[in-house]
């Protein structure tokens, strides 16, 4: 394969390599190469292969959140040269925002953090609220980003009433139907998700993708 | 062995570090190195590895991980670090046995080797299914009823006086004191008052939870105390451990460490496996390891293949090398009453006993009252069927038993919920169920376990 600095970004990002990621997005602001292409084409393919990798097993959690962080810095460099319009339509041209978190009282983020960057290497702009998070703070983060979907991890009995708690916040404050809520984590089920009133549940990060597809009308699943 | 005191000291003084670094560039990467320094390889051709040098690597292995990485504080954002010989000293000066229970249920939980005779600790039940509040008490029966049980793991119940327990609320207060209260009385009805809690309260899970219901608890009984994944604690955590200790507690140090999540593969989920041993004794200073590995993909199971080899070896790494009671959670991915959930119950728990460790059968995740106590007593019963079973006699057992059921980890059969197979009020399996149970067990006889 060619081995164009596009190319190589791309094969840093795969391996996970953050620092030089950064630095070969740097080279190639500075050689005038086109920063929406190698966004749009070369990192969104590394992603892809990325997930493949790991829906193969070959890549596990850490390989996921190497690559994800090496893709963000790369990103975050090229997005440094363009104006603010551009950067604009790229988040726009995202499949969907998240929000996610593990919700109050939860402190278990592994399978959470599995469904984050298993999100971002679908093409979604994850953002990652991290563990116990409140309600307001899932709706004030939603808004700020202007979500999609908000995804709730609780690993506990004792904190999937948590989930339920986000839903009733949403609901009294009106915006029940501005989001949509899906909910996962160990002891949760699909008959909790029925219940709660949430938009949809899933047994791990594979199907939580899969869902947010299918919430967000943009699979063939659904 | 260095005093608490000094490691809560260390958990507000230790080096600073960033969680993420924590879990990506100290925990990970050097979990990653160190396998390949050891080089450590798995073997998924033979499931339960006979070689004993291989164990040695494996804790020193983890030793040199542990010392280097410790165990981080996600609330002070700091390292509790230990030297080698801190470590060392912690293993060295561990208790070997340890006494729970009361009255004729008092029993000793003894440290076991690999192809060890003698009878391994069989605690049932496992926090992992959610009771109805109203079968609370027929489940908790049925368990004490197991022959072989030497101690009960108490179920989660789903509400509490009819109310969705949450946690930090009065509400988790009251399920903590309201599951031992039924716990018990449960265990009487069986005629086994003083059969010991292995888990503390499964729904006391804040520390306010823990101190304010832990005085339905009796001195035969154990607290657990689990760390968070990878090597992480809270203050809330070490909370708990302080009353724990100024009550004279006896902790039982859980951990959970994910193949494929930041321990990678079975080689470092292995190594993991060991590594919480010491964390076990030096920051959750637990009496018992008790270890429940779980999968990435396939979440609450470990009967798979590249599992049952990492449990092996981990195992065979503490019982060879130290002399810590080990008490382990076989996960299956089948529901209760399937043929395919026997088949895993009859390789996980032999690959546990014969490394050298001890079982404690659970019921299922994914539902309400999914469990069947009669499942948990044939796995009481594989586990005394394999004493003193040879690693190489287990390995060929258990290379026949996962073409059974591994091809199927991943669409499982969800099984049936207790009322449909129990008799709630005797609390006593239904005919067909316990008709099943015998044709399962005669089955897996043919495959060398002498369970019939």
């Amino acid at each position: 394969m060619e081995n164009t600095p596009s190319e190589q970004l791309k094969q840093a990002v795969i391996a996970g390599d953050e620092d030089k990621a950064k630095a070969i997005a740097t080279d190639i602001l500075r050689a005038g190469l086109d920063p929406i292409e190698v966004i749009e084409e070369h990192l969104a393919s590394a992603m892809r292969i990325v997930g493949d990798k790991f829906e193969n097993q070959e890549y596990f959690l850490a390989d996921l959140m190497s690559a994800g962080e090496a893709m963000k810095a790369a990103s975050k460099t090229l997005m440094s040269g363009m104006d603010r319009e551009t950067q604009g339509r790229l988040k726009h041209d995202k499949s969907g925002a998240i929000v996610i978190g593990a919700v109050k009282g939860d402190q278990h983020d592994i399978g959470k953090n599995l469904v984050a960057m298993l999100l971002q290497a679908n093409g979604f702009d994850v953002h990652d609220l991290g563990v116990d998070v409140g309600p307001r703070e899932f709706l004030d983060k939603a808004k700020e980003v202007d979500a999609d979907v908000i995804g709730l991890s609780a690993l506990l009995t004792t904190t999937m009433p948590y989930q339920a708690e986000v839903i009733n916040y949403l609901r009294d404050s009106g915006l029940q139907d501005r989001y949509r809520v899906i909910v996962g984590g160990g002891a949760t089920s699909q008959d909790w998700a029925d219940e709660i009133g949430a938009q949809g549940w899933a047994p791990d990060a594979t199907r939580a993708v899969q869902l947010v597809n299918k919430v967000m009308g943009t699979s063939e699943h659904a | 062995m260095l005093s608490f005191h000094e490691v809560v000291k260390r958990a507000l003084t230790g080096p600073v570090c960033d969680e993420k670094e924590y879990d990506l560039k100290l925990f990970n990467r050097k979990l990653t190195e160190i396998v390949k320094e050891y080089d450590i390889k798995c073997d998924l051709e033979n499931p339960i590895p006979s070689d004993a040098s291989l164990a040695r690597d494996v804790f020193n292995a983890a030793l040199d991980f542990y010392s280097q990485v410790g165990t981080y504080c996600t609330d002070t954002g700091r390292i509790i670090k230990f030297s080698e010989e801190e470590i060392k000293e912690a293993v060295r000066t561990a208790p070997s046995s340890i006494e729970l229970g009361t009255g004729r249920d008092q029993r000793d939980f003894v440290a076991r080797n690999p192809e060890s005779k003698i009878p391994p600790w069989c605690s049932v039940g496992g926090a992992i299914p959610t009771s109805s509040e109203d079968l609370f008490l027929s489940i908790s029966q049925a368990r004490g009823q197991i022959p072989l049980a030497t101690g009960i793991c108490m179920a989660i119940p789903d509400t509490v006086y009819g109310m969705r327990i949450m946690l930090g609320t009065p509400f988790e207060i009251f399920a903590g004191v309201r599951s031992v209260v039924l716990t018990k009385e449960g265990l009487r009805r069986a005629g086994r008052p003083g059969l010991p809690i292995m888990n503390s309260i499964a729904i006391a899970v804040s520390d306010v939870a823990t101190i304010a219901s832990g005085w339905a608890l009796g001195p035969g009984d154990a607290y657990e105390i689990s760390a968070i994944g990878e090597m992480k604690v809270t203050l809330s955590l070490l909370n708990r451990v302080a009353h724990v200790l100024n009550v004279g507690g006896k902790i039982v140090a859980g951990n959970g460490p994910v193949y494929g999540g930041y321990c990678g593969g079975a080689e470092g989920t292995a190594v993991a496996i060991a590594a919480y041993t010491f964390m076990g004794q030096l920051v959750q200073r637990g009496v018992i390891h008790h270890p429940y590995p779980t999968h990435y993909k396939l979440i609450a199971v470990n009967s798979n293949r590249p599992l049952l080899w990492a449990q092996s070896v981990g195992y065979q790494a503490v019982s060879r090398n130290t002399h810590i009671p080990v008490m382990v959670n076989p996960y299956v991915a089948a529901g209760p009453s399937a043929e395919m959930r026997y088949y895993e119950i009859a390789s996980t728990v032999t690959t546990i006993v014969v490394s050298g460790g001890s079982p404690e059968l659970l019921g299922h995740r994914g539902g309400l009252d999914l469990d069947s106590p009669l499942d948990l007593q044939f796995g009481t019963e594989v586990a005394h069927a394999v004493l003193g079973m040879k690693t190489e006699d287990a390995n060929e057992i258990v290379k026949k038993l996962l073409p059974k059921y591994e091809d199927h980890l991943s669409t499982p059969p969800p099984g049936k919920k207790y009322q449909e197979l129990f008799d709630v009020k005797t609390a006593r399996p239904l005919e067909e169920h316990y008709r099943e149970y015998m044709r399962y067990k005669k089955a897996i006889s043919e495959y060398g376990i002498p369970v019939d």
